[in-house]
């Protein structure tokens, strides 16, 4: 199903109450009452096009509208993908990071093991830390250059610069790793996980690892399939007028 | 692990939406890539690696498949589904691995998806999950930090074997990564938490 922008918002969250993530990350609160998306969007300052395009893309994975999504500015995507680290960063994973550290505290027997797999879980928490910081502080303040330039149609002598020393083709695929880690994490959770006594907990553990995973391959896809490209497009384009 | 993987070739939406919830029904399909348009259907075709490969036959000029036929026989019986509005002619029938007709019922198709794994599965060997004596050893040296060179010089095997070993032991346990599989080591005793701290 694709929702439209006059449904009311509290009938999205009952179709997929997965999409609470996603308003949380664009800042609404709960209390929404009656109101239209459009309304709600309009009523916090949000692009409500986009908006719906992220509620789609999230809600059901086969669609991906490649042509909308790269209409939209490189503020819109980027503003939204810095969101998305942050909820990553600051909850999502500090969260999980407090579960695991619970039963490895209550675990009497086998300590050492469960502090391996604790141990794991941080280098995974450290490396996104470092993907993260590494797109923060290069791969968008280049993205928001290249699109200025393109859109002045003129280029700094700092983007050229840049340009001598980056091209955004050069920053595809360090996901790979992060993704390989957090499906091995799982893995070790679901079959190799010697007599845990809290099944409850690693349960909740394991939703928040899943979640974590189909919500990671979105913005991934957001990155790779629309604000990748889009720079690649704009910057062969300055290449050219060098 | 997926049993097959398969590739798609349509241009359609519509019928492309359709052959991707066909085949995700099945949890040992994987579909690995799908194409919506390419300039060079052929080259696509030979280079790609997946196990079976369903393109739409009104993609494909009948010269060009009876070239592919000639040059590339194998490939084109073992890995080529053809999807046909029509039935093709009865050469082209056998020339290919199996004729996905649209007009047929979903029991129908159901059945050659079926035919298709289970065909797959003749081919596996037994014994699928558990390590080797070989291999535990592999691992062993992986998760206590080793290079290839080194695991290879200590087992008196080829780096190549170390390679293949290392693949074999990813496929069976499900684990990827070197760190994920010191976890692994560990949980089972394989090595001890004093080993890799020294």
């Amino acid at each position: 199903m694709i929702f439209q922008k006059q449904q009311k918002l509290a009938d999205v969250i009952h179709k997929d109450y997965n999409l609470l993530r996603i308003i949380n990350r664009f800042g609404i609160k709960l209390g929404f009452g009656d109101k239209s998306i459009a309304e709600v969007c309009l009523m916090n300052n949000i692009n409500t096009d986009f908006f719906i395009e992220i509620l789609n893309i999230f809600h059901d994975h086969s669609y991906f509208p490649k042509r909308n999504l790269k209409a939209f500015s490189m503020e819109t995507i980027i503003s939204y993908l810095s969101k998305t680290h942050s909820h990553y960063i600051d909850t999502i994973l500090p969260e999980i990071e407090s579960m695991i550290k619970l039963v490895v505290d209550c675990k009497a027997t086998d300590k050492p093991a469960y502090s391996m797999i604790f141990k794991f879980f941080n280098d995974y928490r450290m490396e996104m830390r470092e993907h993260v910081r590494r797109e923060e502080e290069i791969v968008f303040p280049f993205s928001f250059l290249i699109e200025e330039s393109f859109v002045n149609g003129s280029v700094s002598e700092n983007l050229r610069t840049k340009l001598n020393e980056f091209s955004i083709s050069d920053y595809y695929r360090d996901h790979e790793d992060i993704e390989e880690k957090l499906f091995d994490l799982k893995n070790i959770i679901i079959k190799y996980l010697p007599e845990p006594d809290d099944n409850k907990v690693w349960h909740n553990i394991l939703n928040e690892l899943f979640l974590l995973e189909k919500d990671m391959n979105d913005h991934t896809r957001m990155e790779d399939l629309v604000m990748v490209p889009k720079i690649i497009e704009m910057e062969k384009k300055l290449r050219e007028d060098l | 692990m997926s049993a097959i993987s398969v590739s798609i070739i349509e241009s359609g939406f519509v019928i492309r939406q359709g052959l991707i919830s066909l085949l995700s029904r099945f949890h040992d399909i994987e579909v690995q890539k799908v194409y919506d348009s390419f300039d060079n259907i052929v080259e696509c075709i030979t280079s790609c690696d997946t196990d079976i490969i369903i393109v739409n036959a009104s993609l494909i000029d009948g010269d060009t498949l009876s070239n592919l036929i000639k040059t590339d026989a194998r490939l084109v019986s073992n890995k080529l589904i053809l999807l046909s509005q029509f039935n093709p002619g009865v050469d082209l029938q056998s020339a290919v691995k199996g004729v996905w007709l649209y007009n047929q019922s979903e029991s129908e198709i159901i059945e050659s998806v079926k035919a298709l794994l289970a065909e797959s599965d003749n081919n596996l060997s037994n014994n699928e999950d558990v390590l080797s004596k070989r291999e535990q050893d592999t691992l062993r040296l992986i998760a206590l930090g080793l290079t290839q060179k080194e695991i290879a010089d200590k087992l008196f095997i080829s780096t190549h074997t170390v390679v293949s070993h290392r693949k074999n032991i990813t496929r069976k346990l499900g684990i990827k990564t070197v760190s994920g599989l010191t976890v692994y080591a560990i949980l089972n005793n394989l090595i001890t938490m004093d080993e890799i701290k020294e």
